[in-house]
């Protein structure tokens, strides 16, 4: 593991990651929020109205997505930025009166991560490709 | 039913509605150029905004309309259009 990669951890058979959401109009309203890893999850970001408002997230529409079972279901959708570890992007984040914080791959591709998930010893961590990629 | 010919003050239900029909008008244009990147589209003008990068997409729609909300879409992710019979089955994410 090199220095620059990042980890996550196993709440039961759930991975856990801690993000910090920042407003993308005031640097200093920001909040650690700790995200499920959803590996089946297109989008970047998906918060609760209770996490978000607070935030001072931008609205920018609304999105329609096809879920788990083919089903269309409509999102107001944001934007923000969203720092792990050393790095900083912004991103679209969707939310919803209710349900768990999800982290979805789209993220993951913008922040560079390459994932490593150990079922057996409940371990994951986050290889720092684009660090690899620009040291080539 | 709210007046949606003021489309700049559509509720988030009939931007949804709108943008929708925006991209079926346009479903098979889109497909065959831009499939798997987002459409953000501006439902006053009709205008479509694409690119790979949702983020980017929606960063050239605002610059073009400031202070619009958009309807967002990924090409080729929508099969078939909600026609009124089947309202009753949508689903908002702000109503769940």
């Amino acid at each position: 593991m090199k220095s620059e990669d990042m980890v996550g951890r196993f709440e039961g058979n759930t991975i856990i990651v801690d993000l910090e959401i920042i407003s993308p109009i005031a640097s200093d309203v920001k909040k650690v929020l700790s995200v499920t890893l959803d590996t089946g999850a297109s989008n970047d970001l998906c918060l609760t109205y209770k996490e978000a408002f607070p935030l001072a997230l931008t609205l920018v529409g609304v999105e329609d997505y096809t879920i788990a079972d083919g089903s269309h279901v409509s999102f107001f959708e944001c934007i923000g930025r969203v720092k792990f570890g050393e790095k900083t992007v912004g991103s679209t984040i969707s939310i919803r009166p209710s349900g768990s914080l999800l982290m979805g791959i789209g993220l993951l591709e913008k922040l560079g991560y390459k994932l490593h998930i150990d079922f057996v010893n409940k371990t994951v961590v986050f290889e720092d490709i684009s660090q690899t990629a620009s040291k080539k | 039913m709210a007046d949606m010919t003021n489309k700049m003050n559509a509720t988030p239900e009939e931007l949804v509605t709108l943008g929708e029909q925006i991209y079926f008008d346009n479903k098979d244009s889109l497909e065959k150029k831009h499939f798997g990147e987002f459409a953000v589209i501006e439902v006053e003008s009709k205008d479509i905004i694409t690119d790979k990068d949702k983020l980017k997409a929606i960063q050239q729609a605002q610059k073009k309309y400031p202070n619009r909300l958009f309807y967002i879409v990924q090409i080729g992710k929508l099969k078939s259009q909600f026609t009124s019979e089947m309202n009753e089955v949508r689903r908002y994410g702000w109503t769940i």
